[in-house]
């Protein structure tokens, strides 16, 4: 809408005036495809001939569930910052909304340059040096992030692998479409719960997909809106996904690699010894997340909540998920 | 004789206007474009192959459900299938329930996701 962006860009110019009186305007601000529980602007502030190319992130709330899960903007920003000061490639954050900006909740940051788009890094030409790279790095990045001391870290929601899974149960029952396959996942989950373990921060949404890629390999790590303390192993089983291999199915690790590659590179950037049979838990459920979030965002468009036509789309990916789940829960039995 | 405009052959002309408005689409409105040109596809091979792959799930249904009538809607049978798993009454280790579930989800795939890549494929160009 052009008059949300006349009421953004203004937002912007005041609040950022209030910090750097030499801000002169706001140019090229553009809505970047807006999440359920986040909106992400991209626009370049000018001072003089100077021009900064910064986003803006600021919440917007539609699912109940989602704002459960979420960090919240400051506990983003803070988590960034703490990031940064443990060297992890993370984008800079500029400054924090204040009430009075008229923005709501959120925070500037710094535009990291690179590929976001996880099909494009798998395929692009431009990208050939980075691939062979991407795996290591990524389980390097998750080793650190793993090891980060949670007392240096802004407190964060608990979540071990029988509340999320309860979490996650809740949320399919409260969409209320019948999934067979969705309750056959549920079972086997509950079934084969992990013991909790010594809480760490978990990433939440570490996947190919959410980072920025150049090719000299990872630049930044995005999206820690679903950060919390929990079992790393989560971050390992939501990597493999099938959906983040974005067609590379025989490539289990982001489409990047094997899962067994996976762990070993983590083991050696010193990361947790891994076990496989945990991990697993964590991808059975992180393929039921996703499948109940695509439900989720195909019924935000049938009640009104979000009418853009992708939210609609994605309503039809489910389907993708069921087969993932018996895929990886009854295998063999797809062959025609 | 022929049949009258068929709502696959709607779907399919209105699919072609949208394809055919890419090109001169900028931004936003051409990538919204895109994803109702693929819905539309998607709509196309509802309509040829939906009928067929709910009858055949429903009749899978009733042989695994007791006590079903012979008209209740799909959904209605899904829910009672749902029922019966989280009640540990059909589970993995029942073959026909597995069979089942790959059956209606690959025939639901073939609609809404034809191209996706569920497994490592052993084709050549794979």
């Amino acid at each position: 809408m052009a008059d949300e962006a006349a009421l953004v860009s203004a937002g912007l110019l005041r609040h950022l005036h209030a910090l750097d009186p030499g801000l002169t305007a706001i140019d090229d601000l553009q809505a970047v495809t807006a999440g359920a529980s986040q909106e992400i602007w991209t626009f370049t502030a000018c001072r003089g001939e100077a021009r900064v190319p910064l986003v803006l992130r600021r919440a917007r709330h539609w699912s109940e569930g989602g704002q459960a899960i979420s960090a919240g903007m400051s506990a983003e920003a803070a988590l960034l910052r703490a990031a940064a000061r443990a060297e992890l490639p993370v984008p800079a954050v500029h400054s924090e909304l204040l009430p009075q900006d008229g923005l709501g909740q959120g925070y500037v940051m710094g535009r990291v340059e690179g590929e976001t788009s996880g099909h494009r890094i798998l395929r692009d030409p431009a990208l050939a040096t980075a691939r062979p790279m991407l795996l290591g790095q990524c389980a390097a990045i998750l080793a650190r992030l793993h090891a980060l001391r949670l007392e240096t870290l802004p407190r964060l929601r608990i979540g071990q692998a029988r509340e999320e899974l309860r979490h996650w149960e809740q949320a399919y029952r409260r969409n209320g479409i019948a999934r067979p396959v969705f309750e056959l996942a549920v079972r086997w989950l509950a079934d084969h719960v992990p013991r909790p373990v010594a809480p760490a921060l978990v990433h939440g949404d570490f996947r190919n997909g959410n980072l920025v890629v150049g090719p000299d390999g990872v630049r930044a790590v995005l999206d820690w809106e679903l950060a919390h303390f929990g079992d790393p192993m989560e971050d390992l089983g939501w990597f493999c996904v099938n959906a983040w291999r974005f067609g590379q199915a025989e490539r289990p690790a982001g489409g990047f690699g094997s899962r067994e590659a996976l762990f070993a590179a983590y083991e050696a950037a010193g990361g947790a010894s891994v076990e496989p049979e945990r991990v697993r838990y964590w991808e059975v459920l992180g393929n039921l997340k996703w499948g109940v979030s695509c439900d989720a965002m195909g019924l935000a468009w049938r009640g009104g909540q979000d009418r853009s036509i992708e939210r609609l789309a994605v309503g039809r990916r489910t389907t993708e998920v069921e087969v993932d789940l018996l895929q990886l829960l009854a295998p063999g039995e797809g062959t025609p | 004789m022929t049949a009258p405009v068929q709502a696959e052959e709607i779907a399919q002309a209105v699919r072609q206007v949208l394809d055919a408005a890419v090109p001169v689409l900028r931004g936003k409105a051409a990538f919204e474009a895109r994803v109702a040109s693929r819905l539309l596809q998607t709509l196309e091979r509802e309509l040829v192959h939906c009928d067929a792959a709910r009858q055949a799930e429903c009749a899978r249904l009733r042989a695994m459900l007791p006590h079903v009538g012979g008209d209740e809607a799909p959904e209605v049978l899904r829910g009672r299938l749902c029922d019966a798993i989280a009640a540990g009454r059909l589970g993995l280790g029942d073959p026909l329930l597995v069979a089942h579930l790959w059956q209606t989800a690959l025939a639901q795939l073939a609609i809404d996701s034809p191209a996706y890549r569920w497994r490592a494929s052993p084709e050549i160009g794979a």
